[in-house]
């Protein structure tokens, strides 16, 4: 079997240690996704969904466990390498589409591309490729403002990978969007990660959704179960 | 002292963005680049426009001392009242050099500030995500 491209084990995460309000979020969370495979996460609001996607993108430090990426633990890596691993091996998208206003739909495609190094010409040959791929190429040119919320999402996807990367983490990326338009949107998407291989948790309310992709799990007191 | 508010400005404007950039993987030091390149792009600006001003005034003080005085109908500079009958400027360039060095020094180095303040910033809070 090939190696997990997202391994949580034992996650701990509480906010407010020590006061009156404290909050367990997370009990010993764990969860193992394998490259290719598409895995709803589903929880009532609250539940510790989004702490569970920060923690495995590496944007908040939990408490205790550990969080492998592509077999590489990051228990305990500093800022510096935590960033990198992110850069190039997680995706992001978020129920909003949180794309740069002042940039182009191919220059936000192309923006992480560049942070990591890829020379202008290269990255925007990528990002239109990707646009290309889910349907808006000719869209390329337009800010965030003069798109459709469905084409903001596409290219939030795109956005998410253009580092080609090992994971895709994403928070409700249809919730904002209406019936028809989120069911494209999520058709583009799994185009994308069937096309790249690389595997997704998908955070939804959505249980139609949910029962459309490989595997699903549930967020329950803090741990996660197998729906 | 602009510069730090324009820049503590733009950083509370740009919050969200900073922290898409991070989440998207960028370091601390390149967003704190990115700060330090606008504010020191001001500072340049500012220093550019100050020298040009400056060396003008310095240079054609009589005659914009006189189109002064003949524009708010004289009166301006009354010399019986003050005892100088001549408004010295000396244009040196070691003055101007010397100004110019601390104006684009002082510049670079409150531009560090608030950009350090934000680049130091967690990327998931930043974003508000």
């Amino acid at each position: 079997m090939s190696e997990p491209a997202l391994r949580l084990s034992g996650i701990e995460k509480t906010y407010n240690r020590g006061q009156t309000a404290e909050i367990r979020v997370l009990r010993g969370a764990a969860l193992t996704l394998a490259p290719g495979e598409v895995t709803a996460l589903v929880a009532p609001s609250g539940a510790g969904k989004s702490t569970l996607l920060h923690i495995a993108g590496l944007l908040d430090v939990p408490d205790a466990g550990t969080v492998e990426i592509g077999g590489q633990d990051m228990t305990g890596a500093s800022d510096r390498a935590r960033t990198r691993v992110r850069r190039r091996d997680v995706g992001f998208v978020y129920q909003f589409h949180h794309l740069l206003p002042e940039f182009s739909a191919l220059e936000n495609v192309a923006l992480p591309q560049r942070a990591e190094g890829t020379g202008r010409r290269a990255a925007e040959a990528r990002a239109r490729e990707l646009l290309d791929s889910v349907g808006i190429a000719d869209r390329a040119g337009h800010r965030p403002a003069a798109l459709s919320g469905g084409e903001q999402q596409r290219v939030a996807f795109c956005r998410a990978l253009a580092n080609a990367p090992r994971v895709l983490l994403a928070d409700e990326p249809t919730g904002n969007l209406d019936p028809a338009t989120s069911d494209r949107v999520f058709a583009a998407l799994m185009t994308l990660v069937r096309e790249t291989g690389l595997a997704a948790l998908i955070a939804t309310h959505n249980l139609e959704l949910a029962a459309r992709m490989d595997r699903r799990l549930r967020l329950e007191e803090g741990t996660v179960v197998a729906d | 002292m602009n510069i730090v508010s324009g820049l503590i400005m733009l950083v509370k404007n740009k919050g969200r963005d900073i922290g898409i950039l991070r989440t998207m993987g960028l370091t601390e030091g390149a967003v704190l680049r990115v700060f330090f390149i606008c504010g020191a792009f001001t500072g340049l600006i500012g220093t550019l426009a100050g020298v040009v001003l400056g060396v003008l005034f310095a240079i054609y003080i009589d005659p914009i001392f006189a189109a002064v005085n003949y524009l708010s109908g004289g009166g301006v500079w009354d010399p019986s009242l003050r005892g100088i009958y001549h408004l010295p400027a000396k244009l040196e360039a070691g003055d101007v050099l010397s100004a110019v060095a601390l104006s684009l020094g002082l510049s670079f180095v409150v531009t560090i500030f608030p950009g350090a303040a934000r680049g130091a910033h967690e990327p998931g809070g930043g974003a508000a995500l």
